[in-house]
């Protein structure tokens, strides 16, 4: 088991009153798990892969990724962990704009002082078949590209955990299959656990296991066969 | 270049007008510092030459014990024409001086035949004294000269305060140093004026022979050298302290900063006025990069929601702030003391004047010096409050919630 929630509620300031986005949740993503976070609009799916991420936290309940409770980290050791354990894919792709394809890919890196960035990350953008556009600025770059770009950066640090939010919602069609697809031979090849939140039923065509979310609860929760996509 | 400066570098030029206005503001910090803290030294160096040059010379020698009751009785404390000549001695051996001539100082009456008033008298020796009366102008009739017996000259505001002209005989009295009164005629030779007004509304200077024969002495009040550099006046003064104990000589010594009172004074208020206008600088220009700063911050909150996401800590997130700032504070310092230099240069050019200032007699011209520790002081603190005034935004990024960040529109 590589993440283990238990009895997670994160509430959240609507006007006056408090909204429940994740009420009283508990679940557990296993090594190597393809796995899709469903539901609609508002469901709490953006929050559930936060606390999953470490990016937020819970008002009660435990959040344990790789056998740590991130919730006793401080906020900078919190950094720290996000930076070693866990890979993260925007909607919006989040690159930095100043920086190149490559430089974008090593900044995690640089993170952490490692010297073999500029290597790791040439390596990273090969994986995701951009060696050609390594030195291009995110805005010259199409929607496809930077997701690309995004994920070589979310693999780059070796994550045993990548999460992405909505990975293809700012995609075409075609395009968001070959990303989901980039991402499922990732996950077949190196064995990463991915945990993907979308409502896109050819996303979800791909996952081991699908979790379907409502008002901050789970809905329903299955196992599903792979099945191929066609482009 | 590291990862973390290069991102510094192009985040400065990612919104070129921003940091326009935050360099502005630096600019304008080191402008103003260099080119006032250039016209305070250059006032300071002006009124110490002047005064040197004018009044006090360098050092000063007297007889022992003359600083301490010589106001009570002056004729008592007097240096031999033997000790002149043997400081005269020690000089040429030991310490070029300029110049080094006696003065005679004595109180008096002047009187023109309708008024008497009182008067500073001094006896001096015309030639040397001229290198040591360099910034004394005259103003009307000419020098004094060793072979114009009689010859006098007149502060200006003593010789307005008489209905005279030059070429003009007065009266001179004074008590000689046996306490009779003695009085000599004098020839008006020419009307200065010494930039201080206190001195120009009482100084008389007569050739020190014509004083010595009014006092009934062969002696001299004070030795004054004159050296060539200022800088120079500290080793002097201890050369000669070591010469005088070596020969036995009973003499005091006095540099010019111990004797100029009314230097220190103005230097002390114009370091506090320097002080004061540097803090308001400072302020404006901390405000204004703050603010820029702090709007760079609110439009990047998503990416610095990113950097948080991706592990970069808190610390991380306040460390690229400021090296953005770094980077913006070096560009500035750079452009600010260029400019300043510009500046100082197009002032002193300028030869605006400034109206006389208070106790002085003569307007004089705006001189803006470029200081090499005005520069440094001014390079450091721009980078300093640049850095020191980003920091509340820096924080402020720092504790930004990273979903809030990321979820920032």
């Amino acid at each position: 088991m590589i993440i283990d929630i238990r009895g997670v509620s994160k509430r959240y300031r609507l006007g006056q009153s408090k909204v429940y986005a994740i009420e009283d949740l508990t679940m557990q993503v296993e090594q190597g798990e393809f796995l899709i976070v469903n539901g609609p609009s508002g469901c709490g799916k953006s929050t559930l892969l936060n606390l999953m991420s470490a990016i937020d936290q819970a008002d009660r309940g435990d959040v344990i990724i790789n056998g740590v409770n991130v919730a006793e980290l401080s906020e900078a050791k919190r950094a720290t962990f996000r930076n070693r354990h866990i890979g993260i894919v925007f909607q919006s792709f989040n690159l930095i704009p100043v920086l190149s394809a490559l430089e974008n890919v090593m900044y995690p890196l640089s993170l952490r002082g490692d010297r073999n960035a500029r290597q790791l990350a040439t390596e990273a953008l090969n994986e995701v078949g951009l060696s050609k556009y390594l030195h291009q600025r995110p805005v010259h770059l199409s929607g496809g590209q930077m997701q690309r770009v995004a994920i070589a950066r979310a693999i780059v640090t070796t994550p045993s955990i990548i999460f992405a939010d909505e990975p293809t919602a700012n995609l075409d069609s075609c395009t968001a299959q070959s990303i989901i697809e980039l991402m499922k031979k990732l996950n077949d090849d190196s064995g990463t656990t991915f945990v993907i939140a979308t409502h896109h039923q050819y996303v979800m065509e791909q996952a081991s296991r699908v979790i379907t979310l409502r008002d901050g609860v789970i809905q329903s929760m299955e196992n599903q066969p792979v099945r191929e996509c066609a482009v | 270049m590291s990862l973390g400066w290069k991102i510094a570098a192009l985040n400065v030029l990612r919104n070129g007008r921003r940091s326009a206005i935050t360099l502005a503001a630096i600019i304008f910090g080191c402008i103003s510092l260099i080119v006032f803290g250039g016209f305070v030294h250059s006032m300071y160096e002006g009124m110490r030459e002047s005064m040197i040059r004018s009044q006090l010379g360098h050092i000063q020698i007297y007889a022992e014990g003359f600083n301490q009751y010589g106001k009570a009785e002056p004729e008592r404390y007097l240096v031999s024409l033997e000790q002149f000549q043997q400081v005269q001695t020690i000089l040429e051996q030991q310490t070029p001086a300029l110049a080094i001539t006696p003065r005679l100082n004595f109180g008096g009456l002047l009187s023109d035949g309708k008024q008497s008033l009182p008067v500073m008298g001094l006896g001096v020796d015309a030639d040397n004294e001229v290198l040591l009366s360099s910034a004394i102008n005259i103003v009307e009739g000419s020098d004094l000269f060793p072979d114009d017996a009689a010859g006098a000259q007149l502060g200006e505001g003593l010789f307005r305060s008489l209905d005279v002209k030059v070429g003009d005989y007065l009266t001179l009295l004074s008590s000689t140093a046996d306490g009779a009164i003695n009085a000599v005629d004098i020839q008006i030779a020419g009307v200065i004026n010494t930039g201080v007004k206190e001195l120009d509304d009482r100084v008389v200077r007569v050739n020190l022979a014509y004083a010595q024969d009014l006092l009934y002495t062969s002696k001299m009040t004070r030795i004054v050298i004159l050296l060539n550099n200022t800088s120079d006046t500290e080793l002097v003064v201890e050369t000669l302290r070591q010469a005088f104990d070596e020969q036995n000589l009973q003499l005091e010594i006095k540099s010019w900063f111990e004797l100029a009172d009314f230097y220190h004074q103005v230097v002390s208020l114009f370091d506090g006025v320097f002080g004061f206008v540097t803090v308001i600088v400072l302020i404006i220009v901390a405000l204004s990069i703050s603010n820029t700063m702090l709007m760079s911050v609110m439009e990047r909150t998503r990416e610095i929601g990113t950097i948080r996401a991706l592990g970069g800590t808190p610390l991380q997130v306040v460390r690229m702030i400021l090296m953005e700032a770094t980077v913006l504070g070096i560009i500035g310092c750079l452009f600010g003391i260029l400019l300043g230099m510009l500046a100082a240069k197009g002032i002193t050019y300028g030869q605006w004047m400034m109206p006389t200032p208070p106790g002085s007699t003569q307007d004089y011209p705006i001189r803006v010096f470029i200081v090499p520790e005005v520069l440094i002081y001014t390079a450091l603190l721009a980078l300093v409050i640049t850095i020191a005034s980003s920091l509340y935004p820096a924080i402020k990024a720092a504790r930004l919630s990273v979903a809030g960040a990321l979820r920032y529109t």
